[in-house]
């Protein structure tokens, strides 16, 4: 073999070598890759086979359950309108138990401020005072949780729209050997300050005598304010602005599954 | 010598692992057959330049013509629904192996004609 031939061999070994390695390279990485392990006998494919045509059948079931679904819904005889009357009421309920409508009705006013017959005797509450005359914002907060499970339909503390979601807190108060330095309340994170003034729309007797019997006027003159609660009605209703802020659904959704359980 | 088919598959599996080219599924078996009639034809250039009688471009067009033949006669077995590519795996496995013996038996002779024993030989 002369030294030309030798050359020769060498190189179309080498090429040859090269795609070799190559085209064995891409077959196994292509198998790997694609995870392809198919392995069956008849058997398995007509077990397979069996399987994927009940499923099939039980696919096409399902679409016929939907198509008459929507023919029902498509039908012209069907009274359309009242469905939609009814999904718009509710829709419309919905919005006022959520307090995204403004209201107007029958109510009570409540309004704690100070006392004036105290006030040669209570310190300012813009300044650190004793613990005894603070009013919490638990404190408050417990007045509107009362209203709401005894006759209040709608509520609304300084103008904001009391909804789900609303904090009533004071935000930066401290307290050191019974002396309390204040803070700034807030409601529905907007700043309110004395008078407070909330308004509810709902069954006034009960939401008064609630009152009376759980956190009155007398539990306010003890700490050197003074609650009182008026009556509106007749042609002079409540009316209440709606929540201004948003409603933030980040969290939860809604549970399709849990309806269709006991 | 032994080293260039070496370094050609080292770098051929390095071209393979960087390119990562991915062949579907269904056209696995056909690459199967082209590789196998590969082997075929560089095991057949290898007893060749054994036999002193190789030439590079049989060597190279059989390389090329017997991987697509292969892989094209898998292709019309699958379309006739006839396993024609099991002709391919006969006829390349044979001559393979028959390539295999033959270079091992070629290899025998040449080291039996070693220098160290060349004074032996008459």
């Amino acid at each position: 073999m002369g030294n030309q031939q030798i050359n020769k061999f060498k190189w179309s070994l080498f090429a040859v070598s090269l795609l070799l390695g190559a085209m064995l390279t891409i077959q196994i990485t292509s198998g790997k890759n694609q995870n392809y392990n198919f392995r069956a006998d008849i058997i398995t494919i007509n077990s397979s086979f069996a399987y994927e045509a009940k499923h099939r059948q039980q696919l096409l079931e399902s679409i016929n359950d939907m198509q008459q679904k929507i023919d029902s819904y498509q039908n012209p005889n069907a009274n359309q309108e009242n469905v939609l009357e009814k999904m718009k009421d509710d829709l419309d309920k919905a919005k006022i138990e959520g307090g995204l409508t403004p209201l107007k009705g029958d109510g009570i006013r409540i309004r704690i401020k100070e006392n004036s017959s105290f006030s040669a005797v209570v310190p300012d509450r813009a300044y650190s005072h004793p613990e005894q005359y603070h009013l919490w914002d638990w404190e408050l907060q417990y007045l509107i949780n009362i209203l709401h499970s005894n006759g209040a339909q709608a509520l609304a503390f300084n103008g904001q729209r009391i909804v789900t979601t609303t904090g009533i807190r004071e935000v930066g108060v401290t307290s050191q050997d019974g002396v309390v330095y204040p803070g700034v309340m807030q409601v529905n994170l907007s700043p309110v300050r004395m008078p407070f003034v909330i308004e509810a729309i709902g069954d006034i007797d009960r939401m008064k005598g609630t009152i009376s019997t759980y956190i009155g006027n007398d539990y306010f003159i003890l700490k050197g304010l003074e609650m009182d609660v008026t009556e509106v009605k007749g042609d002079t209703k409540l009316s209440l602005q709606p929540y201004s802020g948003k409603l933030h659904f980040q969290f939860a959704t809604e549970d399709m599954e849990g309806e269709t359980k006991p | 010598m032994i080293w260039i088919p070496v370094i050609g598959l080292a770098l051929g599996i390095a071209m393979g692992l960087t390119f990562n080219v991915n062949i579907p599924v269904q056209y696995s078996s056909y690459m199967s057959i082209a590789i196998l009639a590969a082997l075929d034809t560089v095991f057949g250039g290898i007893r060749a330049s054994l036999e002193r009688h190789f030439d590079s471009s049989v060597f190279m067009s059989g390389f090329f013509f017997n991987t697509l033949l292969a892989a094209l006669l898998a292709y019309i077995g699958a379309e006739l629904g006839v396993d024609l590519y099991l002709a391919a795996v006969f006829a390349f496995g044979v001559r393979l192996f028959q390539n295999i013996a033959t270079i091992r038996r070629l290899l025998m002779q040449k080291g039996k004609q070693s220098p160290d024993n060349s004074h032996l030989q008459p």
